[in-house]
This record gives structure tokens, C-alpha cells and sequence, in this order.
């Protein structure tokens, strides 16, 4: 069995009084490909906030490369990262200046990820505040395609796309890219695929 | 030339002028009159005993005092700062106070020494006033733009921990919100440099012009105080974000939520 990159162990989550995870417990290996299932609110978006630190448990350990989370390891590990969120926000700014800054030397190269995910070139030059819900994700997309991280981390990614673009960027983070994955979506389209581990949430 | 004295009878006439703005509130019922009542006393009394410190100050005229009346000043510039910025007293007002007394401090001793030329660095006339000028401008800007920075960051929270999450450091992930918040508070005094002198006369300069000086030298004291003013301001409020944001983000880069009120 590879070796695990993180572990969550026994965790509880709650915001105010609502529980959100309860004595939550997964185990991801490096390379693996893990897509977080269930409705909405069942928690899958905090378990990706775990896993970046961004919050904190209630109960229970993260464990990143056998090491506890800590604040510094937070940094560093996020540093190794691609994270797309689920209410992706770019900012303001031209589109193609948005890439190049995000995406750095990588950037130029953008023509072969926009042709893959449907995206016209001439959106480089469009106000990012004029872009539709799909275009900024696909966007998005693409400037973490380009970055090629060892770990990404996809808060419902296919969200604002066609059924069509779904799948083919599904199978692109799936079959294609050797980082390791965790998506969470409520989405069929990453479910279709035999190399995902699929984690079943909010059922008791 | 001297300027010759405003008698009491002149200063109620000045007041008079107020029934202009007191007419057109009544006609127009902006119901403003309380107001300003209450704006006009209080600038009264407020002046009237800043002649009386000034005029202590300036006789006695000890570097200790006047180090201590600006200490005074630049306490009480920060409260201000703090309590209208919507944000916890507690939470920020020692970065608030140490910004402020850097940027004023440092860049009246600049004054004093680099462009005044005075051989007495602490001289009421220049620590006192000069600082009062600095403390007023850095106050309305430390206002703005930690207003604006940290209520961006409870607003764009999606964007931040989409840079944090994609490897920025804390300062590249919060450098768009300080961006932001630096130019909104600078903009306005830019705005004022750019038309100085055409659109309207400084009131330092038409002061000290009134005061017996010669417009030329009038001038030249305005060049160097809107300077010294628009430094003061661009480092205070700077600062007072960075150093801000020390108290007010965790270790895990995140905003701590009792920052806000």
C-alpha cells in the first residue's frame, strides 16, 4: 500500500452548533485520486479546509507526509498545492493578465489547455468581472492545469461547465495528471471513473 | 506686515455668515441645523483651547512637553482611527498607535532637520504644529483604509483563501487588498496636489500669507508640508495595515473574526 501523503483521524467538525463531520476519518495516498461525494452541507468542502488548514478540528489529528498539521507545515504544504474553490473569486483584471500572474513562465503555454477546455484565446483580453460563471472556472482550471502542482485540491470544479465539458475535465484530472486528486462534487461525471477512490458523504 | 487682530464683533460676524447655510437647510429641510449648531460650537471651543495650549506651548517651549504633547496627540489620533474604523479596539489598536507614531514622528524629524534646517529638532512651533498637520491627514487615511482592507478581506474571503490555497505567502495573498485599500486612502490627497493652487488655496499657505509671510515663502512652506503630509500618510496607513495584520491573522493565515465589531 503506498505510503500515506495525508490522514485524517477520528475528526469532528462543528460551526456553532451544528456538527459537520463527525469522528471523521480518511486516509489519502500520494498519486491517489479521491473524489468526496454527498449533498450539499454534508461537509465535503471543510474536509478540503482541513486539508489545507485552513480550519481547524474540533477533535481528532490531520496528519500530512506522517507529520501533524501545523501552522508551518500548513504553508509549506500548501505551497506543493493547486486548490480551486467552490465560489472561485479571481479578482479584478484582464483575464490574460490574471494567467500570467497566476500561472507564471507556465502561462505561455495556455493556448493547449484553453483549446482543451473550450476556452477562445480572445478571452485574454476580456475583464475577468465580464466573464461568465463557466468561463471564470474554466479559467481557472486552466491556470491550475498549467501550473502543475503535486497536489490538487477541486471544490466542485465542474460546477458552472456543460455536461460535455464536465466529463472531459473529469477524465483530464482523473486519468491524466500524475498529482494526487481530491475533488469534492456532487457531480456523476466524477464518478464514471474506475481510477477514483470515491468517499461517500453525509450518510449515516 | 502684521495681521491685524479679529475682534469679537468681527468673529460674530463670521459666525453670521453661518445663516447662509441655515437658510438654505430650512428651505431645502435638510434638517442639518442641530448639526450644525453642535459642529460650530465645537469648533469654537476646540480652537479656542487649542490658542490656549499653543500659546503655553509655544512660551515654554520645552522639548519634553512639546515630545509629550504630541505623544498626546498622536494617542488620541489613534483612538479616533480605531473607534471609526469599525474594527475592535483591542484588537488593533497598538498597531494603529505604532504606526502612527513612526510615520509622524519620523517624518517631522525629517522636516525639522532636512528641509526647516532648525537647530532645536523639537521646537513647539515646528514638532507641535507640523504634527498636528501630519496627524490630521494619516488620521482620515489610517481611517479609510483599514475600513476598507479588512472589510475587503471579510468580503473577498473566497479570493484570499483561493491565493493562500494556490502557495502565496501571506503577504502576496493580502498585497491585492493593501494595494487597494493604500490607494484608496493616498487618492484623494493626490486629487488635492494635483489641483493645489489652481482650483483652491491651502489653508496653511492663505494663513501664513495672512500672517505677514510672503507668498513666495507661503509657497515654498506649502511645497514642503503637502510633501511631508503625502509621506506621513502613505507610510502610516502602510503600516498601520502590516502591523494590523500581525494581531489580526492566525498562524494559519486566517482573519481572526473577533477583529471585527
Amino acid at each position: 500500500m503506498a505510503s500515506a501523503l495525508w490522514e485524517l483521524d477520528q475528526i469532528d467538525v462543528r460551526f456553532g452548533d451544528q456538527l459537520i463531520l463527525s469522528d471523521f476519518s480518511l486516509r489519502i495516498a500520494r498519486g491517489e485520486k479521491v473524489v468526496l461525494r454527498g449533498p450539499s452541507g454534508c461537509g465535503k468542502s471543510s474536509v478540503l479546509r482541513l486539508l489545507l488548514g485552513f480550519i481547524q478540528p474540533d477533535k481528532g489529528v490531520i496528519r500530512f507526509d506522517g507529520q501533524e498539521l501545523t501552522p508551518d507545515l500548513a504553508w509549506k504544504l500548501r505551497g506543493q498545492c493547486g486548490y480551486l474553490s467552490q465560489d472561485v473569486d479571481l479578482g479584478p483584471g484582464r483575464a490574460g493578465d490574471w494567467l500570467k500572474s497566476f500561472g507564471g513562465e507556465a502561462a505561455s503555454a495556455s493556448e493547449t489547455v484553453f483549446t482543451q477546455l473550450g476556452l477562445s484565446s480572445q478571452i485574454a483580453d476580456k475583464e475577468i468581472k465580464e466573464l461568465s460563471g463557466g468561463e471564470r472556472q474554466r479559467l481557472a482550471i486552466a491556470g491550475i492545469q498549467l501550473r502543475e502542482r503535486e497536489i490538487l485540491l477541486l471544490d466542485e470544479p465542474t460546477s458552472a461547465l456543460d455536461e460535455e465539458r464536465k466529463v472531459s475535465v473529469a477524465e483530464h484530472f482523473l486519468s491524466d495528471v500524475e498529482s494526487t486528486v481530491v475533488v469534492s462534487s456532487h457531480d456523476p461525471a466524477w464518478n464514471r471513473l474506475e481510477q477514483a477512490t470515491i468517499i461517500e458523504m453525509g450518510k449515516e | 506686515m502684521t495681521t491685524p487682530d479679529l475682534s469679537i464683533a468681527s468673529l460674530i460676524a463670521a459666525f453670521a455668515l453661518l445663516g447662509i447655510p441655515v437658510g438654505i437647510s430650512l428651505w431645502l429641510k435638510l434638517g442639518i441645523i442641530r448639526e450644525l449648531a453642535i459642529a460650530a460650537v465645537r469648533m469654537a471651543i476646540q480652537l479656542a483651547f487649542a490658542a490656549v495650549y499653543l500659546t503655553w506651548l509655544f512660551r515654554m517651549d520645552n522639548p519634553w512637553v512639546n515630545i509629550g504633547w504630541l505623544l498626546v496627540m498622536m494617542t488620541v489620533a489613534a483612538l479616533t482611527t480605531v473607534q471609526k474604523s469599525q474594527l475592535r479596539v483591542s484588537a488593533i489598536l497598538f498597531p494603529v498607535c505604532v504606526a502612527t507614531v513612526l510615520a509622524t514622528v519620523g517624518v517631522v524629524l525629517f522636516f525639522n532637520a532636512f528641509i526647516a534646517r532648525i537647530d532645536n529638532l523639537f521646537a513647539a512651533r515646528f514638532l507641535v504644529v507640523l504634527g498636528g498637520m501630519i496627524l490630521g491627514n494619516t488620521l482620515s487615511g489610517n481611517i479609510v483604509a483599514l475600513t476598507h482592507f479588512f472589510q475587503g478581506l471579510k468580503e473577498n474571503e473566497s479570493r484570499y483563501l483561493f491565493r493562500l490555497g494556490n502557495g502565496a505567502s501571506q503577504f502576496e495573498a493580502l498585497r491585492p487588498g493593501l494595494r487597494e485599500a493604500v490607494t484608496r486612502a493616498i487618492k484623494p490627497m493626490l486629487a488635492g496636489m494635483a489641483t493645489m493652487g489652481i482650483v483652491s488655496l491651502p489653508g496653511m499657505m492663505t494663513g501664513q500669507i495672512l500672517g505677514g509671510s510672503s507668498p513666495v515663502v507661503a509657497t515654498k512652506y506649502q511645497i514642503a508640508i503637502m510633501t511631508s503630509i503625502f509621506a506621513a500618510m502613505a507610510l502610516g496607513v502602510t503600516l498601520a495595515i502590516l502591523l494590523a495584520t500581525r494581531k489580526a491573522i492566525d498562524p494559519w493565515g486566517m482573519v481572526r473574526k473577533e477583529v471585527y465589531r
